[in-house]
């Protein structure tokens, strides 16, 4: 990729694209409360820390439609027993193409960014990461004419 | 040989748009709105050539309830609007839908002046005498002396005379029609559709609600035969229930007589001629006024002089032969134009533009290299590409269907069986939303609905941009950063729905640059 004239925009630093303010809890949260602060953040995963704030886990809506949703766990029951342990983590200073390949690699959708303290600073989303390539190229993406192929499903005007 | 075209097979039904008509129950626009859907198929015009346009009121919201083309536009400012339309494409049948205080007072102006430029556009004016969206203050159609709410004690203002003043600025087609006659109304605006040049059409229409009655004493249809006269092309002006009045010369003015008395003839009668090219005889018409004569209602004026749009065609044609096609550079520069020097000391008078120096080819050679550049990009060109070859390359899985109907139960046991993060949802055979995990979580999750009677309708994210397989990755991308979503669906050309996810478009993206990389480093070793 380092070869590529034009899309500097892929050496970028992570740190630079707009990332989500994490959900975190303390280990031991209720799903339901874990679920409470993932809508009110408006974001689709949970980062989960022990006393010492370092990640122990995430759960993603993946995580509770698979292992909540219709088992028989309650909803009092601890967001441990569904998140994934110890999730991979990126680094401020990744490229957008390490991110992609990271992406690529692995079936997550979700990636805490980390500072050289170990602290998140933010979450990346693959959405996230597909809006600032939209943002990058208004020509191709935002600015385009009205097509008429794109076909509306609800009536407008009235 | 014949051969059947799309407009023959058009029926009023093909003009009638799915939007609710928000009009008071009995207002007088049903029926005109009725008239102009029966008028349209007989035009033999194909649906997608109709523009309607319209300004502010309870008139102008005719354009939605139109399935063609159409503008809700500015206040008063419709006739310039349609004006712009019309010149840019001189194929389309354009429609004017205006009101009294739309028409005659906001935007009196553009009306007077695109009447006078004959552009051939139809203009209906719909004449209730009131206002009637805002509730009911006086109009400039509203009689003297009436009490609305803007006008307690009465209204001090003489009204305005539409006809009059259409013909005024020299419309070469006036004519007036009554909401409570459909046949007449229907007649009528075809004529005007017919018409070369601009048409304007007075109807008087009712609003039930704060000016009922408006026309009541001309339109009412027991005195509707003594107090209207319809003007028809080539016979006399008689009315009367029986007959048995009409209308002749006494001196230079009109004069109402009963045929039989006095001696009075049919002869005596004014035979009417819409086409004389004098418009004092309309004039005249128009200046009719209740109870001493009778209204008319028909055509006025109508003749033909060459339109607006024709004449600037004609006018650019015969500039471009004479002096070739110019630009714009040149036009702002002139044949002379003064330099100011750096720090702005001296002036240096410049005579005439240096052919080879021409500015506007540069600018656009600079803009095509410009693009050019913007297509070599590989990022750019793969969000060029067709979002059907991600789901043909990357994803290839036909969207889970499940119906606004099923319960979240059945969405839930779906999404398991399937392992699939999101469904479509269906309404008889539209789709009309998207269910995602997250739908489904937040809300069982959040809430003690029960699983078993919620329905999907309830949880599903309704309507969204459907696109077809043959949309760019760009426009998916686009639609999906508009939504908020995390996945597309698309429309397959098999008629079947696939979905994509952001994932998948930039997996694509990505491979689609490593290809082009390893190209470029093959080409370079080879250099």
């Amino acid at each position: 990729m380092g070869t590529s004239e034009s899309p500097s925009f892929w050496e970028q630093k992570i740190g630079l694209v707009s990332l989500q303010k994490p959900a975190i809890v303390k280990s031991g949260t209720s799903i339901k409360e874990a679920v409470q602060l993932m809508q009110k953040k408006k974001i689709g995963c949970i980062l989960v820390v022990d006393e010492n704030e370092n990640i122990i886990g995430i759960a993603t809506d993946g995580d509770l439609m698979h292992e909540f949703v219709g088992s028989t766990l309650s909803g009092d029951a601890a967001i441990d027993n569904i998140m994934s342990v110890n999730p991979k983590t990126a680094d401020k200073n990744a490229t957008v193409t390490e991110i992609v390949e990271m992406f690529y690699h692995n079936k997550f959708r979700h990636i805490p960014v980390i500072d050289e303290n170990n602290k998140v600073i933010g979450i990346l989303s693959v959405r996230g990461l597909m809006n600032y390539i939209a943002e990058h190229m208004p020509a191709e993406v935002l600015n385009l004419p009205p097509d008429s192929s794109i076909q509306s499903t609800d009536t407008a005007g009235g | 040989m014949y051969t059947p075209t799309l407009s023959d097979a058009l029926t009023r039904k093909d003009f009638i748009s799915p939007a609710d008509v928000r009009w008071c129950p009995g207002c007088g626009d049903y029926a005109i709105l009725n008239s102009v859907h029966n008028v349209l198929p007989d035009l033999g015009i194909p649906k997608e050539k109709f523009v309607f346009i319209s300004g502010i009121g309870c008139s102008s919201r005719f354009p939605y309830y139109m399935n063609t083309y159409g503008f809700h536009t500015i206040h008063g400012r419709a006739p310039a609007i349609a004006t712009g339309v019309k010149v840019a494409n001189p194929e389309l049948s354009v429609w004017v839908i205006t009101g009294d205080g739309d028409g005659l007072s906001i935007g009196g102006n553009h009306l007077i002046h695109t009447l006078r430029r004959n552009v051939d556009i139809n203009i209906i004016l719909f004449n209730n005498r009131i206002y009637g969206l805002t509730k009911g203050q006086y109009s400039p159609t509203t009689p003297q002396g009436q009490v609305t709410k803007t006008s307690p004690y009465g209204t001090l203002e003489h009204e305005i005379n539409p006809i009059s003043m259409a013909i005024a600025s020299q419309a070469t087609f006036v004519a007036r029609t009554i909401d409570t006659s459909p046949k007449h109304m229907k007649e009528i605006f075809k004529q005007a559709a017919l018409h070369k040049g601009v048409s304007f059409v007075e109807v008087f229409q009712n609003c039930v609600i704060f000016n009922n009655n408006a026309w009541q004493e001309v339109t009412g249809r027991d005195v509707r035969d003594e107090h209207l006269i319809f003007l028809e092309q080539g016979k006399p002006l008689k009315f009367g229930a029986s007959a048995n009045k009409g209308l002749r010369y006494s001196g230079s003015s009109l004069e109402v007589v009963k045929i039989g008395e006095h001696g009075s003839t049919e002869e005596d009668l004014i035979v009417h001629d819409a086409t004389r090219e004098d418009s004092s005889y309309a004039y005249q018409l128009a200046q009719l006024s209740y109870p001493e004569h009778p209204i008319p209602v028909g055509v006025f004026r109508a003749v033909e002089h060459e339109s607006y749009e024709l004449l600037i065609e004609k006018q650019i044609d015969a500039a471009i032969s004479i002096d070739g096609r110019r630009n714009l550079q040149r036009l702002l520069k002139g044949d002379e134009y003064w330099e100011i020097s750096e720090g702005g000391k001296k002036l240096n008078m410049k005579i005439g533009v240096d052919s080879e120096f021409d500015e506007e080819i540069m600018i656009m050679e600079e803009q095509e290299k410009e693009l050019l550049k913007l297509i070599k990009d590989p990022l750019s060109a793969a969000l060029r590409m067709r979002i059907g070859d991600i789901y043909h390359e990357v994803g290839h899985k036909r969207a889970s269907i499940i119906s606004v109907n099923d319960s979240l139960a059945k969405a839930i046991s779906l999404f398991k069986s399937r392992k699939v993060d999101s469904m479509l949802v269906a309404y008889r055979d539209k789709i009309v939303g998207l269910l995602t995990e997250r739908d489904i979580v937040m809300n069982v999750v959040l809430s003690s609905m029960d699983r078993d009677t919620t329905k999907v309708s309830h949880v599903m994210r309704p309507s969204f941009d459907l696109i077809s397989e043959d949309n760019t990755v760009g426009d998916a991308i686009n639609v999906i950063a508009l939504s908020g979503g995390r996945h597309i669906p698309i429309k397959l050309r098999s008629g079947e729905y696939g979905i994509v996810n952001t994932r998948q478009i930039l997996w694509f993206i990505h491979k689609k640059l490593s290809e082009s990389n390893k190209q470029k480093q093959v080409t370079n070793v080879e250099e």
